[in-house]
């Protein structure tokens, strides 16, 4: 017997899938192709084709995807009537918030592919003296990339049980901007300051982020990594306990 | 129609907790240095009877980047060679009330880490501000501390620049020269009391040579004395020789030795003209 969130995904799969996500993930990948060819023209030595990904994809194209498919994850579920429908059936809560991350994380996957091959794609057409290619530095920015991705999503999900429409994207957006500055203002107000020196690494969770830029200057950063992993697992807790909340009247318990 | 199940709530939490713990601790657990690290009053003291330089590294504990550079520059062998050769090495806590004040005023740190090198006077030569060594940061780094070129000399203008200023000012030329082989940093120890430059003010302008490919042609050239010594040439705007000397250990502690040898080989000042003197005839 197959699970109950296998045949869900499927279903969201085929529900999702549709020549609006192709042509976004299409838009978002010309985008970033074009980026890179921007960022080649200024003379700066060799073009690393591996740093210049790892720049596109967590400060453009990673937000970019996670914005076009976690706009309204679960709220629109519950005001257009699909999950009553879908609790109506021998569905835990779980299994559906399960199916839905895990949906919106493959769009996100195939997203950052189509993303990557065409910056990738842009390389014999630039005569360009480029910096040897590191393979695992390429792997590790691309699982980086993905686990950002699913603690993005994570968090969509559990805003977009208690908020309706585009607004988890909106806080999530806020967050982000207010706690990038709120990190500049104290790394430079307050450098010497430990209490919140520490405090600012918990403004934003960013555990994949740092383990990137970490492997990038030379060391395989292990504790980053568990940082994301504990950003991914708490925020999956927080986001099942939200969705827990949820009372499929259209109002909150 | 609730189908709830929390269940799983508490394995995700659990995951999340030990992550969070064994990462804090991995982060902010204190490691333990191969690196001969002093005070920094006490790598002065030993700096100054080495003649070596002092590499000084101002840290906390909380300090993010600091472990990162603790955990893998400071660990790779090649690096700790060349610091433990070249440096007398100090480290400063900036949680350390004695030491705060004098980090943040004397020595103007206002970022964590700061690292910066001091010539064996105690003089800056160098300083670097966070870990943005480059990629990868061991090879930064190690390039970093290994060159020389934040010494004295190889701040002085080239050879043909300086005979310029010299041409047009009618100075001389004082032309330090350092074989290639020849570490700098003694060399470079005699011409770092400013009242030697007060002395030299207006009379002359320095350069270095050494046997570089680059100044290979203009070092033999040179009027040298014999052997692989570092030495002074004095030579005046017509690239004259008037007078060369060997930088000697006791030159390296004591500058006015240098002033004396100086002054004995830099041409006389001339009086200045009488006013009837003056040519007043019409141009």
């Amino acid at each position: 017997m197959k699970s109950p969130v296998w045949i869900l995904f499927k279903a969201e799969f085929k529900r999702r899938w549709g020549l609006i996500p192709i042509i976004g993930i299409f838009v978002i990948g010309a985008m970033a192709a074009i980026s890179f060819i921007l960022m080649s023209i200024i003379p700066r030595g060799p073009i690393d084709i591996v740093k210049s990904l790892q720049f596109l994809l967590f400060v453009f194209s990673v937000p970019l995807i996670v914005i076009f498919f976690g706009t309204d994850l679960i709220a629109a579920d519950i005001y257009d009537g699909w999950l009553r429908s879908i609790l109506l059936q021998p569905v835990k809560r779980h299994h559906y918030l399960s199916a839905r991350l895990f949906s919106s994380l493959g769009f996100t996957a195939v997203g950052i592919t189509i993303a990557v091959l065409s910056v990738l794609a842009t390389i014999p057409f630039q005569h360009k003296l480029y910096a040897p290619f590191d393979t695992e530095e390429f792997v590790v920015v691309c699982i980086g990339a993905l686990g950002q991705a699913y603690v993005y999503l994570s968090i969509l999900a559990t805003l977009s049980c208690w908020l309706k429409g585009f607004m988890n994207v909106a806080v999530l957006v806020g967050w982000w901007i207010g706690g990038g500055l709120l990190y500049q203002y104290v790394s430079s107000k307050y450098w010497d300051s430990a209490v919140l020196t520490i405090a600012k690494e918990f403004i934003f969770p960013s555990g994949f982020v740092d383990a990137v830029s970490a492997f990038s200057v030379d060391y395989f950063p292990v504790s980053e990594f568990l940082w994301g992993i504990a950003n991914a697992t708490g925020w999956l807790a927080v986001a099942y306990w939200s969705m827990n909340k949820i009372q499929i009247d259209r109002s909150f318990e | 129609m609730n189908q709830r199940e929390t269940i799983f709530l508490k394995p995700l939490l659990a995951v999340t907790l030990v992550c969070a713990i064994v990462a804090s601790v991995l982060e902010y657990w204190p490691q333990t240095s191969s690196l001969e690290w002093k005070s920094f009053d006490e790598a002065q003291r030993v700096a100054r009877a080495l003649n070596k330089p002092v590499f000084l590294d101002v840290y906390a504990n909380w300090c993010g980047p600091c472990r990162m550079m603790d955990r893998t520059v400071f660990t790779d062998d090649s690096v700790r060679r060349i610091m433990n050769e070249k440096y007398v090495l100090a480290k400063i806590n900036i949680d350390d009330p004695a030491w705060r004040e004098r980090a943040t005023s004397n020595l103007r740190v206002n970022a964590l880490p700061t690292y910066l090198i001091f010539s064996p006077k105690g003089k800056e030569w160098s300083r670097k501000v966070g870990v943005d060594f480059g990629n990868p940061v061991v090879s930064g780094f190690k390039a970093w501390i290994a060159d020389s070129s934040y010494n004295l000399l190889r701040k002085w203008q080239r050879y043909h620049e300086a005979m310029v200023v010299v041409r047009s000012h009618r100075w001389s030329l004082m032309v330090v020269v350092v074989p290639e082989s020849t570490d700098l940093e003694p060399a470079s120890l005699a011409f770092e009391s400013d009242s030697l430059w007060k002395f030299l003010e207006g009379k002359i302008t320095p350069t270095l040579v050494t046997d570089s490919p680059a100044d290979s042609a203009l070092y033999r050239s040179l009027p040298l004395l014999p052997g692989r010594m570092p030495q002074v040439l004095i030579l005046d705007r017509n690239e004259r020789l008037l007078g060369r000397f060997y930088i000697d250990e006791q030159m390296r502690s004591n500058e006015i030795m240098l002033v004396d040898a100086l002054r004995q080989y830099l041409p006389k000042e001339e009086p200045l003209p009488a006013l009837g003197e003056l040519d007043h005839s019409p141009r």
